[in-house]
């Protein structure tokens, strides 16, 4: 017996249907009938991020109508109303869309500082909410957030798309959580490394009265990532979703203890750290290490990974414009019987430990687009799982998030990303963000989100 | 002219589409300036990928070929936009173009970039899959559906031309005067002319020797796509195969060695570089005759003959 007790291969395969069913997949996933009832969105917030993945991600959805949008710049707005088909009502002012527009349900993909005021008046307003991550500036606004909800009874749910991606609900599954194939779990790292300046483009504002919504000069509305009165920066918008994984991994269990360190690379008068490490320490003795700078792309695994390692092995996840992911054996490690006939990736090294080291399994994808998710199946040999797999392929994860969204709201179900979760994530990352603000060691309270 | 008086340019590679996308920037603004410009260009081209690739299972092409036959798959405008272009120059170029020849690239191995012969029977049941008269488009809601099952859309042909397109619509938005962006040197796009030259001159590749270029073609605020057969191909018995795919015979093209084209768009130029790679030189002379604006190199000849040029609408300079 390997050291990690290994669940049953039917706790697994409940536990992915189970899964399958809270994500509301199982009409569409399975064939079972197409759920095309309608549902009325409405999108606060045109940037980057709800163009370019929310949108097209809710415009798969069946049933999915976007009847407004809201932005403050004109000619964000009047995109986002092109791209959802051109037949929603264009806001500048989110007040009056929650007010008066035909909606089921809002999208909040604003700055960080917004969303408690958003959220708060949406639900006051009888709206269901998704709201992207994290979900508020401190904790308090969380809370508050929570307790609107509560109070309204309308369904809230946390953009932590990653949770949908099959990597990681792959890894967790047969890696970590039930066949504990790392065995026992001592470390996670995560890290999201990028060369850039981060600043966005400028568009015009058209004499936008930018002081009313809060902004302190014209280009805090492209770039206020970099600044702290509105964001967190690389915590709040970047490394959130590596560490909600962990989060995820860890049952949502928040850390114990937070350091960390933080400085700015970019002396251009941002306020925001750009080159962010932290330690948690967690229950069960799990340390977890997070890095983000934006001096230096260079990582072993793309931009963005997390790596689980325990006393067996190691599993990598890197998802950027790839999904990769790998498992390394430890040296001496039993091998199941599967594992030999895997597809490996070979290394050439001079390194005498690496070379007793077999190449690593590859989990999933390529980098060079070769290899697809297909693979699994035949890679693994384990066709009992694999039907979850393939009911998401040519889904994205937002896709997943917005069809969830939609049966959480309409069916009055809990959503499986919802804000108790959204809180723990923004727990998490505000607490290390302190912990680098006050160059303290923060031991967590027990009762920080009671 | 002395050092300082060189212009100087930036250049930005990322690899995407399985190859190296590159944007070249004329220094007329700080270093900084550009180099954002530059990151939001990748992201859009990261984007782009992420929805036209056939390789990513999760783009909106798979997700098109994975629905589109049982129900209708609502489009982002573009993409829709680029769909219909794409049934329009099918149309034009009387089916010498398709994007439908997502099964007969499949039956050929070049999906996987494993070329090989498929036996007649799956290159049968592949070909009755292909035809872009079987994808029905809705304007009102932006959608497509396919009227035969089994039919895959693939964008190999157009896609690194529409991405140079969707970049460079970008890089105009954001103020660049001056710039050149390519993918892979297969589909190029210029803005502007460069501070020194009456343009960007940019040279056509000789195909019996790939390193080496034939002419050259100068171009400002156009575009340039080229066709070739010697980087993907398969050799059998002596005779080689390309990788382009007559979609009506379901068989490599023969006969062209490249396509060069250029126009006022890269989708375009991408599209017909492919379409005039299957119609031969008749019938791309043909269509250039009615298309003055479509300029075009064919370089053609069947290997011991020798290669014959063949321009319409534009001149081939010579020299390097």
């Amino acid at each position: 017996m390997r050291e990690g007790e290994k669940k049953s291969r039917r706790d697994l395969f409940r536990n992915a249907a189970t899964l399958a069913a809270s994500l509301g997949m199982t009409g569409i996933a399975t064939g079972q009938g197409l759920d095309d009832r309608p549902f009325k969105l409405g999108l606060i917030g045109c940037g980057n991020h709800a163009t370019l993945n929310l949108i097209p991600a809710a415009l798969r959805v069946p049933g999915i109508r976007f009847t407004a949008v809201c932005d403050i710049i004109p000619a964000r707005a009047a995109n986002a109303r092109r791209i959802t088909g051109g037949g929603a009502r264009v806001y500048d002012d989110y007040r009056i869309l929650l007010r008066e527009a035909d909606v089921d349900a809002v999208i909040i993909a604003t700055p960080l500082l917004f969303h408690r005021p958003m959220v708060e008046e949406a639900f006051k307003n009888g709206r269901h909410v998704f709201c992207e991550t994290i979900m508020g500036y401190s904790i308090e606004d969380c809370k508050a957030m929570l307790k609107a909800q509560k109070a309204s009874g309308k369904t809230l749910q946390i953009g932590h798309h990653l949770r949908y991606h099959p990597l990681y609900q792959y890894s967790k599954d047969h890696f970590f959580f039930w066949w504990k194939r790392v065995g026992r779990t001592t470390n996670i790292h995560c890290q999201w490394n990028v060369h850039g300046t981060w600043h966005k483009l400028r568009e015009s504002l058209n004499g936008v009265d930018y002081r009313k919504w809060g902004y302190d000069e014209p280009g805090h509305v492209f770039d206020w990532h970099l600044y702290r009165k509105y964001s967190g920066g690389v915590m709040t918008e970047m490394t959130c979703n590596q560490l909600d994984i962990v989060n995820w991994f860890l049952e949502d269990k928040l850390p114990e203890v937070a350091i960390g360190v933080g400085q700015i690379d970019n002396k251009d008068g941002r306020t925001n750290f750009d080159n962010v490490h932290l330690i948690y320490e967690y229950p069960d003795g799990i340390m977890v290490t997070c890095d983000c700078i934006t001096t230096n792309s260079f990582s072993p695994f793309g931009e963005a990974y997390v790596i689980i390692q325990g006393t067996r092995g190691a599993v990598v996840m890197a998802h950027l414009a790839r999904y990769v992911g790998l498992f390394f054996l430890e040296p001496g490690a039993e091998e199941e019987l599967w594992m030999p006939a895997a597809h490996r990736v070979t290394f050439e090294t001079p390194n005498a430990a690496w070379r007793e080291r077999k190449g690593p399994i590859i989990l999933k994808g390529g980098a060079s687009g070769g290899t697809n998710f297909e693979k699994v199946g035949n890679v693994l040999n384990i066709t009992d799982v694999v039907d979850l797999e393939t009911a998401q392929i040519t889904k994205t994860p937002y896709q997943i998030e917005m069809l969830g969204f939609k049966k959480a709201a309409l069916d009055e179900v809990k959503p499986f990303c919802d804000g108790q979760v959204g809180l723990r994530n923004a727990a998490t990352i505000l607490l290390g963000l302190e912990a680098m603000e006050r160059k303290q060691r923060i031991v967590v309270p027990k009762d920080i989100i009671a | 002219m002395t050092a300082s008086d060189e212009p100087r340019r930036l250049h930005f590679t990322r690899f995407a589409m399985a190859a190296p996308f590159e944007i070249v920037l004329d220094v007329d603004r700080s270093e900084m300036e550009l180099r954002v410009i530059a990151d939001n260009a990748f992201d859009l081209l990261e984007h782009l990928e992420g929805q036209l690739s056939a390789y990513v299972p999760t783009s909106d092409v798979c997700w098109i070929n994975e629905t589109a036959a049982e129900r209708p798959a609502r489009l982002e405008p573009g993409l829709y936009e680029l769909l219909k272009t794409c049934r329009q120059i099918h149309d034009e170029t009387d089916g010498a173009f398709d994007v439908t020849v997502g099964p007969l690239i499949k039956v050929w191995g070049f999906f996987r970039r494993q070329g090989r012969m498929p036996d007649p029977a799956e290159l049968d049941a592949a070909r009755a899959q292909v035809g872009m008269e079987f994808v029905h488009f809705n304007d009102e809601d932006h959608s497509v559906r396919f009227v035969k099952p089994g039919m895959e859309i693939n964008l190999g042909a157009v896609g690194k031309g529409y991405v140079v397109d969707r970049v460079v619509e970008a890089l105009r938005r954001w103020g660049v005067r001056c710039a050149l962006v390519h993918s892979a040197q297969s589909s190029i796009a210029v803005i502007g002319k460069p501070p020194v030259g009456e343009g960007w001159r940019l040279g056509v590749t000789d195909p019996r020797q790939p390193d080496k270029a034939l002419g050259s073609l100068t171009l400002t605020d156009s575009t340039m796509s080229v066709s070739g057969n010697w980087e993907q191909f398969f050799k059998l018995e002596g005779k080689t195969y390309s990788h382009i795919i007559g979609p009506k015979t379901g068989c490599p093209a023969q006969g062209i060695l490249s396509a060069t084209v250029i126009g006022p768009s890269a989708t375009v130029t991408d599209a017909l570089a492919t379409a005039f790679f299957v119609m031969g030189v008749e019938k791309t002379r043909q269509f250039c005759e009615k298309r003055r604006e479509i300029g075009t190199v064919l370089l053609a000849g069947d290997s011991p003959d020798p290669m014959s040029v063949h321009t319409f609408n534009c001149t081939l300079e010579k020299g390097d």
